[in-house]
């Protein structure tokens, strides 16, 4: 019973809809087979490879429009810190401008190809076409707008507190600028995954055949 | 037919226990651990749990096995059609191969 107690725990490291579907067969199997040191390491292995080889469709989904939305809001946010809001404000301080928030969100961006080329190359081997029809569709869409608010909101915001805290204490303009874009960028994943594990239609087919 | 081969191929780390599984099932249903001890048997190699439920994962969204209805928590699985041309061809080729290894064996 030590083994299956074992195994229950070890099998919680697995995605919610494989164990749904495999859980108590697996514990079945190691009720009658015990549980080695390495059938435990086995099924850790066997846990970070349901994740990997098979990345649910709501992870891909969230991942692909939070690139993209991150990828296109850096650009705006960069072109209006730099067009808009940074010439009249600080254009007596040029020598900070390299280091202001609307710089560092380009910067940020430029990963977001990155991710996104990895995300596709992951989602070729998996539900690609799925995937993408459900990233287009209206509820995607909507976050889609609202993040893109969201985030030249937030770059202006900072870019204005980044100012304001310069003016006031004296300290390097981009000592406030990483950690909020940090946040920023935290925050803005977090609630897109949530966004994406909402939106997720249910299904009651096994895990594969979900793809 | 090389489509089936490739198939059977692209399950990557899971294709050795795959094979093994389907070999397994291709004389009748079994669950997770008739399945283990059988494979022991038969190649020498015990699956540990997570490869053993990786492998019918990926089999049974393939359709080449099927669950049968459960006894208790221990669900059986049986062999498809389609499971049966794949293991069939998968072992074809296999014969073939060893066939070629041996007589070049032979001839040296």
């Amino acid at each position: 019973m030590h083994s299956v107690r074992i195994a229950r725990q070890l099998v919680r490291l697995y995605p919610r809809a494989w164990r749904a579907r495999y859980e108590d067969e697996v514990l079945a199997l190691v009720e009658q087979s015990g549980l080695a040191a390495c059938d435990a390491l086995d099924l850790v292995r066997g846990a970070a490879r349901e994740w990997w080889l098979r990345p649910s469709p709501m992870f891909l989904e969230s991942l692909f429009l939070t690139t993209v939305i991150w990828a296109v809001g850096s650009g705006v946010a960069s072109w209006l810190g730099s067009h808009v809001v940074t010439p009249p404000v600080i254009s007596f301080e040029a020598g900070q401008r390299s280091v202001l928030p609307p710089r560092l969100p380009s910067l940020l961006g430029l990963l977001g190809p990155v991710v996104l080329f990895l995300a596709l190359l992951r989602a070729t081997r998996g539900p690609f076409p799925k995937m993408f029809k459900r990233a287009v569709r209206p509820v995607g869409l909507a976050e889609f707008f609202v993040w893109f608010a969201a985030m030249t909101m937030g770059s202006i915001g900072m870019h204005w507190a980044n100012l304001v805290s310069h003016l006031g204490t004296g300290l390097p303009a981009s000592s406030w600028g990483i950690p909020g874009a940090v946040a920023w960028i935290l925050t803005l994943n977090g609630v897109q995954f949530l966004l994406g594990a909402r939106t997720q239609r249910p299904s009651n087919r096994s895990p594969e055949a979900a793809q | 037919m090389k489509k089936l081969h490739d198939e059977l191929q692209d399950l990557g780390r899971f294709s050795e226990p795959a094979l093994l599984i389907l070999i397994s099932l291709a004389d009748g249903p079994k669950h997770g651990y008739a399945m283990t001890q059988d494979i022991e048997v038969v190649s020498g190699q015990k699956l540990g749990p997570g490869t053993l439920y990786g492998a019918i994962t990926r089999l049974e969204g393939r359709g080449w096995i099927e669950p049968l209805p459960s006894e208790d928590r221990r669900r059986p699985y049986r062999l498809t059609g389609a499971g049966q041309r794949v293991l069939k061809h998968r072992l074809d080729t296999m014969k073939a191969v060893a066939k070629i290894g041996a007589q070049r064996l032979a001839d040296a």
